[in-house]
């Protein structure tokens, strides 16, 4: 055994000395394709609004170099014209980002695993819940305002019945969150659904069973088996959540155009406005906010993924 | 597995070809020609865009071999947004439509071109047109658009229930408004629908200038909304929902519009442009008529499509010139646009038999002599905006309408101030 | 004995749960479909009626007809054309990517990663005039190329990629390298194969996002027969009147296309396919 071992061994150097060699430009003919069109279609406009979001700019005369001005301007200055709206605006983001992000996960995690259970008609329950995906924002945001129509929907009609008051779904506090909650959780629900689905294939069987064996029920299995043999998947899941639900725009913007008043304004849909909207826009400033945005985002990022990694560590 | 791959390469291929063939089509037409082409930019989607393409073509017909007009058209909601985008990368169209309260911050970035002795060479002016709306296409003296069209708010009923409650003329005072809407509002059917949304702002708006009071001062940066004139304009409105209880509370975007196609609101203040989406609707059979007097005075919303030549990097006076022959024949036989749901605001075309005979444009052009624009001030947006929030607010009972308007002011004038220092 | 019962019980739970679900979930469907086959006049009636008063295919046929300004086949074939490309040389590029940031050594590998990670945090809604400007550079504008090429530099696909790689055993590499075996055949050969579900379902998501996209197809094309559906259909739409049934059937026509291709990925949900190499 020694003797074969040694031998064996000494191949091994060999062969590592040869793939040694082909590794070391071999990775960069991986990674240079992506590198290439990352570079020219990413690199640059991220530069471009870093540019930017040190001037002024109204899309037509030259950009006015303020310095951190427009920074100063959104994050400090009380009195400046931005002040009070942009935190108006990342207070309801937060505020979404923290109602929609759980149920985004748990419902289809729960989802997914029932699905995996093969039971009856799972082809079928998988398809109903990623159709809503299929559809464009403005269908989704379509058909829920009509269906949550305070006088003439689907929703209150049916609420009538039962002998309860027109809700207002759209147009007060707090149904208006609750309107977006449940319309994004309608929509987007599919995509979580179906990664976690692909990464319970990943789960081996005999990992199960061996639990099995060892007498564990159900619930002992999920967090023993389950649930580590998702943390890859769930550390993706979480991230790309929260970058999407950060991001709302297109569910506030045509359901509740932002209303009651400012209050589901959210950051997006605040630089949106700046950036682009009537009246005098100023690229310079709506840069700087998708900056700062940017910049908060990858903090929450790196605190989830900091304490993913400390629940890893407590499993082993 | 390799079948449908199979399958898929013969499709891709097979679309390589398609989209080739076709893209190169297009560029043969543009070379080898000595015909001026026109890129035309606006925003009718739908329905109304095939009016427009109809004098449109025609024109293109007319002018074969010597002019060719090429359209674009995009929703209005992105329009400005492909707008700032392309022209800042110096790739401006033409000749395209631009909203008359859009000029003013467009003119004072320098992107849209003088229009004045263009005009002039046309023979284009003041008397052919509606004055006010001719008059507000200038800015800092200098002219920038052409008006093409006037589109007012107006009062849609429902001429059924009127009928059944025993009335068969609408409304013309807000005393009477409320009283008919009193004997119509039972069960689940309203006397009128109040939005808390769009067009909210464009009925308050014709409130306020009916009282006697004023929007926004001429240099931009003082609100005149929060006077007792801008107060009581916006009492009434709250009124109708909180105090007379003749419409439903909490009306989401576009329920307004849903409520009176199904029915259930005999009376809806919308725009002209509502027209034909209601003719759709077979079984409404609706009428319609000049807003009724919230205040002392006639004054109404309108809006206007306005003709504007954006300024190019290298301006080509043979273009510039085209268009502007573009523009007139638009004009000129802007008859077949008011069949879209729109005033033409040429006074000859106006005048005619044939718009005449258009019933409900003909009713809502009542309003022609006492249309009120909004003054032309780059600031004006920044100072007018708060009020429409504070409009939304006051409507949902969420602030007195005192308190919604005296903080619109207050923000609208901060942000008047800010941006007038830059 | 016991294994069986409590495999169906789990079943049964399961299904009443999916059952519940999927009636909430349905509901909103069913209103797109009975509207879709509502005349426009019907669309909105009062009280609420599901089966169609009079049942229609006239939205379908109008927006399916208007060949002359509303080439929707055209649309279709052009947004087909696209999505498929863009999802290719998606799929090539973030899965060699992918695998270099996941298994392979290299200087840098790292910070470069983390790097592409954090372009993802900043919303890209400035992007849309750099990214205009040089596709306006390269003549691509009103082409198809302005649709396929810019997303290619995009992170997603590589991060949900890596996350899979990096849980595929490593003995199956380490034996593969000892029978010498170049990095390009344990891409090709051993890590493709064993991530079929995940590469299925980049596949999905980024035809999907390509499918929908709106905002830069609108600004990146000018001419009629360059357009993509979304685009296409959006002009078909007037601006203040809903045309609530029209728009339904749009918007099932739009769908359908996606839906196939999501039916057509059913099998590679079914667990067993993809571990197949690896037993004990």
């Amino acid at each position: 055994m020694e003797v074969k071992t040694t031998i064996t061994q000494k191949v091994n150097l060999n062969t590592s000395k040869k793939s040694y060699k082909k590794l070391n430009v071999t990775p960069y003919l991986f990674i240079a394709p992506h590198l290439f069109f990352f570079s020219i279609f990413l690199v640059i406009p991220t530069f471009y609004g870093i540019y930017l979001s040190f001037h002024q700019w109204d899309f037509f005369t030259e950009p006015v170099f303020v310095g951190f001005q427009n920074f100063a301007d959104l994050l400090f200055n009380k009195d400046s014209l931005y002040y009070a709206d942009f935190w108006n605006a990342f207070g309801n983001t937060v505020l979404f980002v923290a109602l929609s992000v759980p149920p985004l996960i748990i419902i289809p995690l729960l989802v997914a695993i029932a699905v995996d259970t093969k039971t009856w008609g799972n082809n079928l329950f998988r398809t109903i819940f990623y159709t809503p995906s299929l559809f464009s924002i403005a269908t989704v945001a379509l058909i829920w305002i009509w269906m949550l129509d305070t006088n003439a929907g689907l929703v209150n009609y049916y609420i009538n019945k039962l002998g309860f008051e027109n809700i207002p779904w759209l147009t007060d506090l707090p149904w208006a969150w609750v309107s977006l909650v449940v319309m994004t959780i309608w929509w987007t629900m599919g995509y979580n659904m179906l990664l976690f689905l692909a990464g319970l294939q990943d789960i081996p069987q005999h990992l199960y069973e061996a639990a099995k064996i060892d007498g564990a029920n159900a619930f002992q299995r999920f967090f023993h088996v389950t649930l580590p043999g998702l943390k890859g998947t769930m550390f993706f899941v979480v991230i790309m959540t929260t970058i999407a639900s950060f991001n709302l725009f297109g569910q506030p913007y045509m359901a509740t155009k932002g209303g009651p008043g400012q209050d589901t304004v959210t950051l997006l849909m605040y630089i949106q406005r700046i950036g682009f909207g009537g009246g005098s826009p100023d690229a310079g400033v709506a840069s700087a906010m998708a900056i700062i945005m940017g910049i908060f985002l990858s903090l929450v990022s790196i605190v989830q993924f900091k304490i993913m990694n400390r629940k890893d560590k407590s499993v082993t | 597995m390799k079948i449908p791959k199979m399958g898929l390469l013969l499709l891709l291929s097979f679309m390589l070809v398609l989209a080739g063939c076709s893209s190169k089509q297009t560029d043969q037409n543009a070379e080898g020609s000595s015909e001026i082409v026109l890129e035309f930019w606006n925003g009718f989607t739908g329905p109304d865009g095939a009016d427009m393409k109809k004098i449109v073509d025609q024109f293109n017909e007319e002018n074969k071999g010597k002019i060719h007009v090429k359209t674009q058209t995009m929703p209005w909601a992105n329009y400005y947004d492909k707008f700032r985008t392309v022209v800042s990368q110096g790739k401006a169209p033409d000749v395209s439509i631009m909203h008359l309260d859009q000029i003013p911050s467009y003119a004072s970035t320098g992107s849209l071109t003088e229009l004045d002795e263009l005009a002039a060479e046309l023979d284009l002016k003041e008397e052919d047109f509606i004055s006010q709306v001719w008059k507000a296409g200038i800015w800092e003296g200098k002219r920038y658009g052409i008006p093409l069209d006037v589109h007012p708010i107006a009062l849609y009923y429902n001429k059924d229930l009127l009928k059944e409650a025993g009335y068969d003329a609408p409304p013309k005072t807000y005393e009477e408004l409320v009283e008919m809407s009193k004997a119509l509002t039972k069960g689940d059917q309203y006397g009128i629908a109040m939005p808390t949304l769009w067009p909210s702002q464009l009925i308050y708006f014709s409130s306020l200038y009916q009282h006697g009071g004023e929007s926004v001062s001429p240099d931009g940066l003082k609100a005149l909304y929060n006077s007792s004139e801008g107060v009581e304009a916006l009492k009434k409105l709250v009124d109708l929902i909180h105090k007379y209880e003749v419409s439903p509370k909490n009306i989401q975007q576009d329920g307004e519009v849903t409520l009176f196609r199904q029915g259930k609101s005999a009376f809806h203040i919308n725009g002209i442009w509502m027209i034909n989406g209601f003719k759709e609707q077979k079984d409404l059979n609706f009428g319609t008529a000049p807003i009724p007097l919230f205040g002392d005075k006639p004054a109404t919303w309108a809006g206007s499509h306005n003709f504007v030549l954006p300024k190019q990097k290298n301006p080509d006076p043979e273009k510039q010139k085209a268009a502007m022959k573009f523009i007139k024949y638009v004009i000129d036989n802007s008859i077949q646009w008011a069949k879209a749901g729109q005033i033409p605001a040429k006074n000859s075309v106006r005048e005619s038999e044939e718009f005449k005979e258009l019933e409900h444009q003909a009713n809502i052009a009542e309003q022609v002599p006492y249309l009120v624009f909004p003054p032309a001030s780059p600031t004006y947006i920044e100072v007018w905006v708060p009020a429409e929030e504070g409009v939304n607010l006051a409507l949902l009972a969420k602030k007195t309408p005192e308190q919604a308007l005296k903080d619109a002011a207050s923000k609208g004038e901060k942000q008047a101030k800010e941006k007038a220092k830059k | 004995m016991s294994i069986k019962t409590e495999v169906k019980k789990t079943k049964i739970t399961s299904f009443i749960f999916l059952t519940i679900l999927a009636i909430i979930w349905v509901t909103p469907m069913l209103w797109i479909l009975s509207t879709a086959f509502k005349p426009e006049s019907q669309a909105i009636s009062w009280p609420i009626k599901w089966i169609p008063e009079t049942f229609t295919t006239e939205n379908f046929a109008a927006v399916l007809s208007n060949t002359n300004d509303a080439p929707i086949l055209k649309w279709f074939a052009n947004s087909l054309f696209i999505a498929v490309l863009h999802t290719i040389f998606i799929l090539i590029i973030d899965s060699m990517a992918a695998f270099a940031y996941a298994r392979l050594k290299f200087k840098g590998r790292e910070v470069l990663f983390w790097t592409l990670m954090t372009t993802m945090m900043i919303p890209p809604v400035m992007n849309l005039i750099p990214t205009y400007s040089i596709v306006n550079k390269l003549g691509w504008i009103d082409t198809p190329w302005a649709m396929i090429i810019p997303g290619l530099g995009g992170v997603f696909g590589i991060f949900l990629l890596r996350q899979f790689f990096l849980n595929i055993p490593k003995e199956l590499e380490e034996a593969a390298i000892i029978d010498g075996a170049t990095t390009f055949q344990i891409y090709w050969k051993i890590i493709l194969p064993l991530s079929k579900p995940a590469l299925v379902v980049l596949a999905l998501f980024t035809f999907m996002g390509n499918w929908n996209d709106f905002l830069w197809p609108l600004i990146a094309t000018n001419s009629v027969e360059a357009r993509t559906l979304p685009v296409g259909l959006a002009i078909l739409q007037g601006t203040y009147n809903i045309q609530y049934a029209k728009m339904m059937a749009a918007t099932v026509l739009s769908a359908i296309p996606v839906l196939i291709l999501f039916l057509f990925t059913q099998r590679f949900f079914v667990k067993g396919i993809s571990l197949s190499g690896i037993k004990g």
